[in-house]
């Protein structure tokens, strides 16, 4: 079940990058942006390997921990940083 | 309106203005590019110390002496007839010191209980009939007595009451000379008559830990005999009598101490037979894997001695040799397992350099048991210090009584727990209890998160162990009396489906 875990997040990270760099042509990201990408982003990959581990291990008051705090917490810096850094920093046509 | 003109200037002094700001320009982008360097050098140096500082703390920081406390007026190597286990199964020492049984609880009687106890352990019929009577609560019914009765069985044949520290039986035998096998073999020898000479320190210790790895030790370190750590006089339970260490047969130059985990999933039901289950299972591995360090030994030319909790302080040991640090509950930490591990130590008279030896470490745990008071507070018989520090003398009620708090190695400071209560719930509870191991927030099983939470509380403190210790709590780990776990225990068994 944890390689399964790593697997995924693996196909996940890459994805992440492409999104990344997709973003960059229709968006300037400036450093707060990226520093809120690279948070928001760290916050899930927490919250998905710390709960993965977590059920497999039988512990699922953790794994409702981590969704709870990391998860929610990689919702709202992405939430903040797509309203106030990057959808207003859209680049013109 | 006034307007401002500027007075007219030769064409050369304009060009050499010119030139001068090209060269202001010029300078401080050399100065902001050097400023960038200096930066970035700063913030590699910077980066480069945190991440050595870190490492450093999670390896653990190595100490040339015992990494606690010692007052070497009091220290004295510990008397086998002072501890518990040996008291409580010796009717002579009944007899020689009455002061022991009549100061504790209104003349509550270790040896009375204790053969229960050891009745318990001997006979699953009555360990049935004792279960019964208490219930058959979760964790301790006939399924359960029997996986414990199974955990234990190997120790029962190889090394019986090892755990109870009885010295000089089974596979811990002190016994180096020929043994006799059925013709046509005959007499052989155990010690190979010629000794391997290893090329250095490292390669010794290499080759002894890698040995140690393939039987099935989890941690193994190399550390000098220390006669402060030996029990002396030793004490034989089953002759009611102390023995010299002159009656060894050999000088032990080194000490190979092993550890050996239990299962996660089993402790997590403490106080319970599934607990004592791996308990047991874990003496067992240690006779395994100890007789097959002896061997291993016996085969290089050195002679050896197995012991579980006979001869020596195996915490003192483990600590001596860098496995971990010595916590509030009394029992060893060692980094990714907690206390979840059992100890063996192997006596030689192999002797290493200096760089054979491993040196003691510390990895921070003491700081946090500071902090943290979890085992302290699972702890069902209320026997572990409460106190904020270590000190010198038990802090407990009736501490200060030598009739009473006659079972410690004074002279060391750590946490003094009150062992006679810790072992009456055990005679109570009909299990070995366990419950500050499951409690402690270092036990976790091997997953990643784990790992990430121990090594930043390696090297962090203070405030944040305290809220490392809170979240340990609302995160739901380290819960005792756990009937779900029993539940959830008897599933692991599909891990090893295919």
């Amino acid at each position: 079940m944890m390689g399964l875990m790593w697997y995924l997040m693996g196909m996940l990270t890459t994805a992440a990058l492409w999104g990344y760099l997709h973003l960059r042509q229709y968006y300037h990201l400036d450093w707060k942006a990226n520093l809120g990408i690279i948070g928001a982003f760290g916050f899930a990959w927490i919250c998905i390997g710390w709960s993965w581990a977590s059920f497999v291990e039988s512990e699922p008051q953790s794994g409702a921990m981590g969704l709870l705090n990391f998860g929610l917490l990689a919702l709202f810096l992405g939430a903040y940083t797509w309203r106030k850094f990057i959808k207003p920093a859209k680049k013109m046509p | 309106m006034m307007t401002s003109k500027k007075p007219a200037q030769p064409e050369n002094q304009q060009r050499i203005e010119i030139t001068d700001v090209t060269d202001d320009a010029s300078v401080n982008q050399s100065r902001r590019n050097l400023f960038k360097i200096g930066a970035g050098i700063a913030a590699t140096a910077v980066t480069g110390t945190s991440a050595a500082f870190v490492a450093d703390r999670i390896s653990g920081i190595e100490h040339d002496g015992f990494p606690v406390p010692l007052d070497l007026d009091v220290l004295k190597p510990f008397p086998q007839r002072n501890s518990i286990f040996t008291y409580a199964l010796s009717p002579e020492l009944a007899l020689k010191y009455p002061a022991r049984n009549h100061t504790f609880e209104n003349n509550w009687g270790f040896q009375e209980h204790a053969q229960e106890f050891g009745h318990s352990m001997l006979d699953i019929s009555y360990a049935l009939k004792k279960s019964k009577e208490m219930g058959d609560k979760p964790g301790m019914s006939q399924l359960e007595n029997a996986l414990s009765w199974g955990g234990w069985a190997p120790m029962r044949v190889m090394a019986p009451f090892q755990h109870m520290m009885l010295p000089d039986n089974g596979v811990n035998s002190w016994y180096q000379g020929p043994i006799d096998l059925p013709p046509p073999i005959g007499r052989v020898e155990q010690v190979a008559p010629e000794r391997w000479e290893f090329e250095s320190g490292e390669a010794a210790s290499a080759a002894i830990k890698s040995a140690a790895r393939l039987y099935g030790a989890v941690r193994c370190g190399i550390t000098r005999n220390d006669p402060m750590w030996n029990w002396d006089p030793i004490f034989d339970i089953q002759k009611g009598k102390d023995i010299s260490w002159d009656e060894f047969p050999f000088k032990p130059k080194s000490v190979i101490v092993l550890l050996i985990d239990m299962d996660y999933a089993a402790m997590a039901t403490a106080p319970s037979k599934i607990s004592e289950a791996t308990v047991g299972n874990g003496y067992s591995m240690m006779s395994f894997i100890g007789s097959s360090m002896k061997s291993f030994l016996h085969g290089l030319g050195y002679q050896a001695v197995v012991a579980g909790n006979d001869l020596a302080n195996s915490v003192a040991y483990a600590v001596s040799a860098g496995l971990g640090e010595g916590a509030r509950n009394g029992q060893l930490i060692a980094p990714r397992l907690g206390p979840r591990v059992r100890i063996a130590k192997i006596f030689t008279d192999l002797e290493l350099p200096d760089e054979g030896y491993d040196k003691p470490r510390s990895f921070g745990i003491m700081e946090f048991c500071s902090k943290c008071k979890l085992c302290a507070d699972a702890c069902p018989a209320d026997a572990i210090s409460t106190d904020d520090e270590p000190g010198w003398n038990p802090t407990y009620e009736h501490g200060e009584n030598p009739d009473y708090s006659w079972h410690h190695q004074l002279g060391v400071k750590k946490y003094y727990s009150d062992a006679k209560k810790c072992f009456k719930f055990w005679l109570e509870s009909n299990t070995d209890c366990g419950a500050c191991i499951t409690a402690c927030p270092w036990n976790k099983p091997d997953f990643w998160h784990h790992r990430m939470v121990e090594a930043s509380n390696s090297f962090t403190g203070g405030p944040l162990h305290t809220f490392m210790k809170i979240m340990d709590n609302l995160y739901g780990y380290g819960n005792t009396f756990d009937e779900k776990a029993v539940q959830s225990f008897w599933k692991t068994g599909k891990d090893i489906e295919i």
